[in-house]
């Protein structure tokens, strides 16, 4: 069953997608418990690297400041942080300066030519924070496809710009790094809140079950435990919004 | 009465299996069905366990057919076999999950009738039905002929529906049951006037959909039971 048998790869996971037991709010909570088990073993683990995607990170949260600081969000977070509730008071003191956060990047919409994806989806986190969100979303759209197509990120694609109608081709065949992988969650995670965010939050749940399904130790030889285990509770966070909005109730158990 | 024109793609699923016994049930037959089986016999993931062959079905209500050794809808085999038939031009496709018509096969000259689970423009791509739960608390669906462009063919018919209360097995007996509803009204609605009805409904530029993600899927299902309509 998804999330029972998964420490390889990301490949068995988005295999199985197709034929996924349909159980209800059973397999809602078998999800929750999995994604908490990989956030304490983040939390709980020595090998803090420093953080090359600091920004990156801080705009995100920056960005969904009004989901994270409503009253229900922040008992959902110490729920999942329980052993670690100082992690959110430590973030709540970072902030950006406004010179960071509004700066935006012209790459993308006057760009063609190869690009490292690590730098596209840079330039995109900072046009979604600069609210450029025209040439944001056909770009991130183009990425999904990507991802949702070849199961997986390339490490650059060559982008073709013929009047302002982007497209993204081909890219080469080695998989970009996790730290790639880890910063189109964020940049999907921004995407992924309210009604129209579900098409958006399913890929991202896809891009997160892949970097959960690779050992701890690997993972953040390239991304920051921490970081990686406050935007894995996001996305629960943003799952539970779903819920609360269509009524749905966690399984008591 | 035996559909002349009409013709079925079939393969070893629930869809095809309640597809031909609805068809059956209202004696709209098929002139020639082409079933896509491979040759292990297992139950794949696609059938209800326990389920009954389609293969074994169409032998025991004596309806015309062949069976080609492939799930590939674009083998050779199947584009040889279309070409090599002038009749039935029109095909009711119910092929394996995740299978595209390619260019060579939708170049033949037929047509293929497919039940998309979406409202079409509106949601096209994979497991829509879903999705439209979650963000529209309804569902829908739309007979087209399929085209090059996905879910971007003519559309015949389009309708919404509530949400049914257990979606639950969904997959393999209540969406098989609603797209063959559906199915059946286009095609009675070719018998009455010998014509396809096509809708006049412009093509919009729309998002995508991708294979939901199943935890997506289940918040639907278990929303089914809080906002769903008993049938």
């Amino acid at each position: 069953m998804l999330y029972k048998d998964i420490n390889l790869d990301g490949t068995l996971i988005i295999e199985s997608y197709m034929y996924a037991p349909s159980l209800g709010r059973p397999f809602v909570s078998i999800y929750t418990d999995f994604r908490k088990g990989i956030i304490e073993k983040l939390l709980g683990c020595d090998c803090e690297i420093e953080s090359k995607d600091n920004r990156q990170f801080l705009k995100t949260i920056n960005y969904l400041n009004s989901l994270l600081s409503s009253e229900s969000s922040k008992n959902f977070l110490k729920q999942i942080f329980k052993s670690d509730d100082n992690f959110i008071e430590c973030l709540n003191k970072e902030s950006l300066n406004e010179e960071s956060l509004s700066e935006a990047s012209g790459t993308i919409t006057g760009f063609t030519g190869q690009i490292y994806t690590g730098d596209l989806i840079q330039s995109l986190i900072n046009l979604k924070t600069s609210n450029f969100e025209s040439a944001h979303s056909q770009v991130t759209d183009l990425l999904i496809r990507k991802f949702e197509v070849s199961k997986k990120l390339s490490d650059y694609y060559f982008i073709s710009n013929d009047q302002g109608e982007i497209t993204v081709l081909k890219g080469s065949d080695n998989n970009a790094s996790l730290r790639v992988y880890w910063m189109f969650s964020l940049l999907l995670l921004m995407n992924s809140v309210g009604a129209g965010g579900i098409r958006i939050l399913s890929t991202l749940l896809k891009i997160n079950d892949s970097l959960c399904s690779i050992p701890t130790v690997r993972v953040t030889k390239e991304v920051s435990a921490r970081q990686l285990a406050f935007s894995l509770a996001i996305e629960a966070l943003i799952v539970n919004d779903v819920m609360t909005r269509i009524s749905v109730t966690h399984e008591t158990r | 009465m035996k559909l002349d024109n009409v013709g079925m793609i079939a393969t070893e699923t629930s869809r095809s299996f309640i597809y031909l016994q609805s068809l059956l049930a209202n004696e709209l037959i098929p002139s020639r069905v082409l079933l896509l089986s491979d040759e292990t016999g297992e139950v794949t993931p696609d059938q209800p366990p326990n389920s009954i062959a389609v293969s074994e079905f169409l032998i025991a209500n004596k309806i015309d057919h062949d069976v080609l050794r492939t799930r590939a809808i674009n083998h050779k085999s199947v584009i040889d076999y279309l070409c090599n038939l002038n009749v039935p031009e029109i095909y009711i496709y119910s092929g394996y999950p995740g299978a595209i018509l390619g260019k060579e096969i939708l170049s033949l000259g037929k047509k293929f009738l497919h039940i998309h689970g979406g409202y079409l423009p509106k949601y096209k791509g994979s497991t829509t039905f879903y999705y439209s739960i979650l963000q529209e608390n309804c569902v829908g669906y739309s007979a087209i002929f399929l085209s090059e462009k996905i879910d971007a063919g003519q559309i015949l018919l389009r309708k919404e529906f509530p949400i049914p209360t257990n979606l639950s097995g969904f997959d393999h007996t209540e969406d098989p049951k609603m797209r063959a509803n559906m199915l059946i009204e286009v095609l009675l609605g070719y018998v009455e006037t010998n014509k396809w009805n096509e809708a006049v409904i412009p093509n919009i530029e729309t998002p995508y959909y991708y294979i939901i993600h199943p935890v997506l899927k289940n918040i639907a299902i278990a929303s089914s039971s809080v906002r769903g309509i008993s049938p």
